[in-house]
């Protein structure tokens, strides 16, 4: 994500080929434009870089001083060097692979990084062999920043912290959405729609359902429902009815819902 | 009282007119009773002492002619309470309420010493009178300390009668923002806070940086175990951060400031809201400061105590009411700090060194310490040493004099092992480098640092690998967890060295922590985290043979891990005297004692049963006559 708005062009070389990129970019994104492939688990096209995994660090010169950083919030610079693939880079991956893996051995994408990488061993016994939270703090971040629902944060510090709504409790500000189980790189969110309610089980938050006004059948939890109205006040009419109904509605119904529906897709 | 005590000051002159006013109050009093009442101290019972004092004038009808001042911290908090009555500069050490008496009769009325409140030095068994002859303050420069045993932390007048704001004054009346950076940055100071990074440097990269607000900040967060250097500045005179705070303000152009200290500092807390509040009635703080037009405003945040907050991204997050994370600073905080605007952060020693500086010139203050570390730093000095306490030495002095002049060397007769210095993170010297002097640079050449100046003074009885285990287990409880190295890095260090510990420890490990700690060093997001192997690495490059007995023999060296160690008793030194016996909690204790009647009476030698023992060396301290060893 841009950190700062300038449309300023920048010359920077990565693995020795020459780029121009815009100044706000950042390595991560500048690479990745030019197929040189960075892993990144914490950064997410929409959300930017977190800085938090670390297994994106790259080597970069900059004022004549050699480096490592991290390469998903680090800003392209006229004059940069970066260096992807040192061997210092790969044992720095490695290293941070390794911790990921034995934190949470059942996350797939960090299976298959450690798989790319050549990592067979975790760097310690799993506490958990089922724990997939690499604590990316995608999930933070969507809730936060994205939907403004609020609902969870890292708690804890340290070795102690995870992901979850305060104390555990269920989830007052939770409204179902379930953007944070689509940006979540491991899998790790749970969210069973049962007849009663939709359970995040994950939020430890069960959500009632919004009964279509027309059908009268469940379609989304009414919470989401209530926090669409206030986000986008122009078509709340539209809230009201189950996404069948709107489409059996009139034409320009039918048009009407499908900008609505194409917003609420964006969420 | 003065008319003009309480007046907004709408000028310069307004200011020094004040000032002599004051002082020729002051000198109306003769006599005054310097009492310390730092934390310190207070802890001894000194907050009682003033009420006693008090008291005791009066019933010598002196009350108006003495004066008890409550101050801040002396640094030798040692032999707290402690009590200076100038204008001789009488030093006496540990008074009780039961000596006030005499003391107001004897001292301050007809100007008598009395003896046993004299400090004796340990090794030349002299006594000193005044706190110029004690050899813990002998060997000091105190400069940022200089006025905490003059003033009382919570009377602007009496900042004002030492000279206080006269460097504000002297910024605003003379020199152009541009200047004063200038002179900050010719002066060679460097951050205290732990990094060393030029202050001059960062004021002009805040004054240059876009964007309004611009904010100034001070980092009172402290959070390095036996710290408490910034704690007593605060405490002790808090109107030299205040008035380094708005000098670099007008330096860098900044109208807002904010002071972070931790909750834990609640007598920091209180003195510095009392200066903020005194200095605003004055009008050197707020809005158009001694009618210059110049206006600045602080406020106290205070913090929970989380040691990573002290990192100035994490600060600034606890500040805007966010977890405290840190961030990456790739983009510097004097770009995009607090609430995303330019923010200049400092320490609260590095702000209470500025206003020194504009009175006494750059020259002055570079003329004071080595090539590229100048001025002074102020050390907590803890551990095995005789003189605990503070103590503010100019740069380049040797780690040796410090320990030896200043400190008194090691209690006990023992013999000296490591220093760690820097904090948590920092690094243990030892014996064969302790010529090395204070300097940023040669410190972190030798896998130390200056970090914001612990120093942790450790002797033959201490262990290195569980003084890094120690320092390992803080701070990966102290990590935010954010990043992947730090969280699950520190907690894979601890894991080993807490094997090593137990005597489980395996012949890679070595190797084992140091590639580790590499990894830990080069990627993680903060400066928690790239420090975090200092402790490990600087033990392992000069203690690995104590590592290599640990893990090869089985082995401590020290008789600290106590999987490794067993006591038993000599029977040729043991008296019987029972000691032992009595202090042994689980009763593993057997004989020390005698038997029999008359002639027939005989010795019979401690046994320690080694299946009860659970190695808390209480017998070992029992014992008078070494008859306990460890092995
Ligand atoms: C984990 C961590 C803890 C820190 N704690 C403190 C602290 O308690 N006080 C402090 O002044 N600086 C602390 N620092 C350093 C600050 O980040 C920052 O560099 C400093 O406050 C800047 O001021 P200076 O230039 O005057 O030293 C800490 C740094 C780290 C990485
Ligand atoms: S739950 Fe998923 S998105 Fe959230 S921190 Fe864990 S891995 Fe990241
Ligand atoms: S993707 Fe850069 S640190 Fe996670």
């Amino acid at each position: 994500m841009s950190q700062d708005s300038g449309e300023k062009l920048v010359k920077l070389t990565i693995d020795g080929r020459e780029v121009q990129a815009r100044s706000g970019d950042t390595v991560l994104e500048v690479a990745r434009q030019m197929g040189i492939e960075i892993p990144a688990l914490c950064y997410h096209p929409v959300l930017g870089g977190a800085g938090a995994c670390r297994v994106c660090m790259v080597e970069i010169v900059a004022w004549g001083r050699r480096r490592m950083v991290a390469s998903c919030v680090y800003p392209a610079r006229e004059g940069l060097e970066v260096y992807t693939n040192t061997q210092k880079v790969l044992t720095a991956r490695r290293a941070v692979i390794s911790m990921l893996l034995a934190k949470a051995p059942a996350a797939k994408a960090v299976q298959e990084l450690a798989e790319r990488y050549g990592v067979t061993e975790p760097a310690y016994e799993p506490k958990d062999p089922q724990g997939r939270c690499i604590l990316c703090g995608q999930c933070v971040r969507t809730c936060n920043e994205l939907i403004k629902a609020g609902a969870v944060y890292f708690t804890y510090r340290g070795q102690e912290r995870k992901v979850g709504t305060p104390y555990d409790a269920e989830s007052a500000q939770c409204i179902g959405c379930g953007a944070c189980q689509n940006l979540c790189p491991t899998g790790n969110i749970r969210i069973r729609d049962k007849a009663e309610c939709r359970a995040v089980l994950t939020w430890n938050t069960d959500l009632a359902w919004q009964m279509c006004s027309r059908c009268g059948q469940r379609y989304l939890p009414a919470r989401l429902v209530e926090h669409l109205r206030k986000s986008l006040p122009a078509g709340a009419e539209l809230l009201e009815v189950c996404p069948r109904c709107r489409r059996e509605g009139t034409a320009e119904d039918f048009a009407r819902a499908s900008v609505t529906a194409e917003q609420s897709s964006k969420l | 009282m003065s008319t003009v005590a309480t007046a907004k000051l709408a000028s310069l002159e307004e200011l020094e007119a004040l000032r002599s006013s004051i002082r020729v109050e002051q000198q109306k009093t003769q006599t005054t009773v310097a009492l310390c009442c730092g934390t310190g101290c207070q802890a001894y019972g000194s907050g009682r002492l003033i009420e006693v004092f008090a008291e005791a004038l009066a019933k010598e009808g002196l009350e108006d002619s003495v004066r008890v001042r409550a101050t801040g911290c002396h640094g030798f908090c040692e032999r707290g309470p402690l009590v200076v009555i100038h204008p001789k500069g009488t030093f006496y050490q540990r008074v009780g309420p039961d000596d006030v008496g005499e003391i107001v009769a004897k001292t301050v009325k007809q100007g008598e010493l009395i003896e046993r409140l004299l400090y004796v030095d340990p090794q030349t068994k002299e006594k000193a009178q005044t706190e110029e002859q004690v050899g813990f303050y002998k060997h000091q420069h105190r400069l940022v300390f200089g006025n905490n045993g003059a003033i009382d932390p919570k009377s602007i007048r009496d900042y004002l009668a030492v000279g206080g704001y006269a460097g504000l004054a002297k910024a605003l009346s003379e020199l152009k923002p541009d200047e004063l950076i200038e002179q900050i940055t010719e002066s060679g100071l460097r951050g205290r806070g732990g990094g060393g990074f030029l202050t001059g440097r960062k004021w002009r990269s805040c004054r240059e940086a876009e964007g309004e607000p611009k904010y100034v900040l001070c980092n009172g967060d402290e959070g390095d175990p036996g710290a408490f250097m910034d704690r007593s500045i605060m405490e002790g005179n808090p109107h030299s951060v205040l008035e380094g705070m708005v000098i670099g303000a007008y330096a860098i152009g900044s109208n807002h400031g904010y002071i972070y200290v931790r909750a834990e500092y609640p007598l920091a807390v209180e003195n510095l809201g009392i200066a903020i509040r005194q200095a605003e009635e004055l009008g050197l703080l707020g809005e158009d400061i001694l009618g210059t037009g110049f206006d600045f405003e602080i406020r106290i945040n205070r913090g929970a105590g989380a040691f990573v907050c002290g990192e100035s991204t994490a600060l600034m997050a606890s500040i805007e009411g966010k977890i405290g994370d840190p961030r990456a600073k790739y983009i510097h905080t004097t770009d995009v700090g607090l609430f995303g605007k330019p923010s200049n952060l400092n320490n609260v020693e590095t702000w209470a060194n500025v206003p020194l500086i504009v009175n006494r010139g750059a020259e002055w203050f570079s003329s004071m310490g080595t090539e590229k570390s100048k001025g002074t730093k102020v050390f907590s000095l803890v551990g095995k040493i005789n003189n605990t306490g503070l103590v503010e030495v100019p740069m380049g002095v040797s780690l040796r004099d410090i320990i030896y002049k200043v400190g008194g060397g090691i209690p006990d007769g023992r013999k000296f092992k490591a220093v760690q210095i820097g904090g948590p993170s920092g690094g243990c010297i030892p014996e064969s480098l302790l010529d090395t002097p204070v300097d940023f640079e040669q410190l972190t050449e030798l896998g130390a640092m200056m970090g914001s100046g612990g120093l942790i003074v450790m002797d033959e009885d201490t262990c290195v690998v569980d003084i890094a285990r120690y320092f390992m287990n803080f701070l990966c409880e102290e990590a935010c967890g954010k990043c992947t190295p730090c969280r699950e890095g520190t907690k894979i260090m601890l894991d080993i060295l807490g094997r090593i510990c137990q005597g489980k420890g395996e012949a890679e490990d070595m190797d084992k922590l140091e590639a580790l700690g590499e990894q830990v060093q080069l990627t993680s997001l903060c400066g928690l985290g790239t420090s975090a192997a200092n402790p490990v690495l600087s033990t392992l490059q000069y203690f690995r043979e104590e590592y290599e007995t640990h893990v090869k023999d089985k082995r401590c060296p020290a008789g600290v891990c106590r999987q490794l160690i067993t006591f038993s008793v000599t029977p040729e030194a043991c008296t019987s005297c029972a000691m032992c016996v009595k202090a042994c909690p689980v009763e593993a204790i057997s004989g020390g004692t005698r038997k029999g009647k008359g002639k027939d009476r005989v010795r019979v030698p401690a046994l320690i049963d080694q299946d009860k023992c659970i190695k808390c060396r209480a017998c070992h301290e029992a014992c008078k006559f070494d008859a306990v060893v460890i092995s």
